[in-house]
């Protein structure tokens, strides 16, 4: 879609430009009129999915339609809204369902299905926000242009925690929710509409497209996870992974890449036809851990060195993340799997163990039961 | 000497209280601050708006600003500045400028008669 897009875009420009003559910032025009196009073809995909449940849901009262959001076509009005729902000041879960109510303009039985949550409680957490941006005087505008880094740093963060609950959920009998997710991305051309030259925007794009183009391939037919090298990757999306790969071509030029970039190129190594190079991951994960040392990128980083061929290594960078990862089932499962590869079983069932008493969701639970039985 | 009188409670139970106790509070707050100012001990006082529309700036790490009361036990209040802003990004901007480690900055409730 966005390659689409970015062709029209560039069509447009040679239509448009010999009469006007080049805009300002060329580059930035280019990035506003790309999201637009690839907005405009999301809305006309979706309208079809959304008019079917819409019919059989309860009608949506005057009230709730009439707040803003639902028709804030105004760019201005949109950005302020934008950085008014992911000001500091909220609860982070009280920005997700902002977001997704006032800029991507669910309704609140909407918000609440995707988060798991009841209707009212759902509409409770969003009048306690509403309620602390007019006590505290949170502004309806956009930040200045001293903050803009890293207010723009809080939206996308938003953004990704939203994407990662639908690709990865933390609870439930659902190991993925897609709509959580395509609502993720669709934020994210949002405010790459709005914000057009923000070269983290697009590489966060390209982050979640390449992630979520796997979408169908990651669960079995019994609804288990199922893994990366065992995916059937006829399954994937590869129009989407196109269009991931396609902007970060459009990122190259980016001097000094961001930690959404970094992932992005590790999502696309992935996408790419095996052999996977699993010596170039490691490194884009050292790199990614030299920007943010935290346990989860040495987890990845772990395997990935694992993978390029030293399981040795991948097990010691292991050390030392227990305290930290303390609650996830993701670092005893990477060493349970590190061990198994050595050949070192009894060890390997314990960290199985560790692994079961900690894992929150079925079809993970059921993996990590039939790889720890593989282990006899 | 200058003191500060520093007023805590449970806000639930605040919240829950009908409008006849909470007259009868404004009153008493009224009889007080009569009182004081007869001992010309009156130097300014406001009532804060609930917890949950605080706000926390720290100024010591790359937290920043984050939603909710100062709730740690091993800092203790040390001062406070009443300031007029527009927004709360201003009052934030404010807040940074100050040479502390963590400020939290809350509303004052506005009374509208409240002098009369």
């Amino acid at each position: 879609m966005a390659e689409d897009s970015l062709q029209d875009a560039f069509v447009a420009a040679a239509r448009v430009w010999p009469e006007q003559g080049v805009p300002d910032r060329p580059a930035a025009w280019l990035w506003t009129t790309a999201y637009r196009r690839a907005l405009d073809r999301m809305r006309k995909e979706e309208a079809d999915a959304r008019r079917l449940p819409l019919l059989i849901a309860d009608p949506v009262p005057a009230a709730d339609q009439a707040e803003p959001g639902e028709d804030a076509d105004v760019p201005d009005e949109r950005l302020r809204l934008l950085f008014a729902c992911c000001h500091p000041a909220l609860r982070a879960d009280a920005r997700a369902a902002l977001m997704l109510r006032f800029v991507a303009g669910l309704s609140t039985a909407e918000i609440a299905r995707l988060f798991l949550v009841s209707e009212p409680t759902m509409a409770a957490r969003l009048t306690r926000a509403k309620a602390k941006m007019a006590v505290a005087g949170i502004p309806l505008r956009a930040p200045s242009a001293e903050d803009l880094p890293d207010r723009l740093d809080v939206v996308l963060k938003v953004i990704y925690l939203i994407f990662t609950e639908g690709y990865r959920a933390t609870t439930g009998p659902e190991l993925i929710r897609p709509r959580l997710a395509s609502e993720a991305i669709r934020l994210a051309y949002v405010v790459g509409e709005l914000l057009p030259a923000e070269p983290r925007t697009a590489a966060l794009l390209a982050l979640m497209l390449l992630q979520h183009a796997r979408r169908d391939a990651r669960l079995g037919p019994a609804g288990e996870l199922v893994l990366l090298p065992d995916q059937d990757r006829t399954l994937w999306r590869h129009d989407e992974i196109a269009r991931g790969v396609s902007l970060l071509g459009l990122l190259e030029a980016v001097p000094m890449p961001g930690e959404y970039h970094l992932q992005a190129l590790i999502a696309a190594e992935h996408a790419k036809p095996p052999p996977t190079d699993w010596t170039r991951i490691a490194r884009l994960y050292a790199e990614l851990e030299r920007r943010d040392p935290s346990p989860m990128i040495r987890l990845n980083r772990a395997v990935a060195v694992a993978e390029s061929g030293s399981p040795e290594a991948g097990l010691a960078l292991l050390d030392g993340l227990d305290a930290a990862l303390r609650d996830s089932h993701l670092l005893p499962t990477v060493r349970a799997e590190l061990l198994s590869r050595l050949g070192r079983r009894a060890e390997a069932v314990a960290a199985f163990d560790a692994a079961l008493a900690l894992v929150r969701t079925d079809p993970e639970r059921d993996h990590l039961n039939r790889r720890r039985a593989e282990q006899s | 000497m200058q003191y500060v009188l520093l007023i805590y409670g449970d806000e639930k139970a605040w919240e829950a209280r009908d409008e006849r106790d909470r007259e009868a509070n404004m009153e008493a707050h009224a009889k007080f601050s009569a009182m004081l100012r007869e001992h010309n001990a009156l130097l300014g006082g406001e009532e804060l708006a609930g917890s949950s529309s605080a706000t926390t700036v720290r100024n010591v790490d790359r937290v920043g600003v984050t939603d909710g009361p100062f709730a740690e036990t091993a800092e203790q209040l040390g001062g406070y500045y009443v300031i007029e802003a527009a927004d709360l990004d201003t009052a934030i901007g404010f807040a940074r400028q100050l040479p502390e480690p963590i400020v939290e900055v809350r509303p004052i409730v506005m009374h509208p008669e409240a002098d009369s």
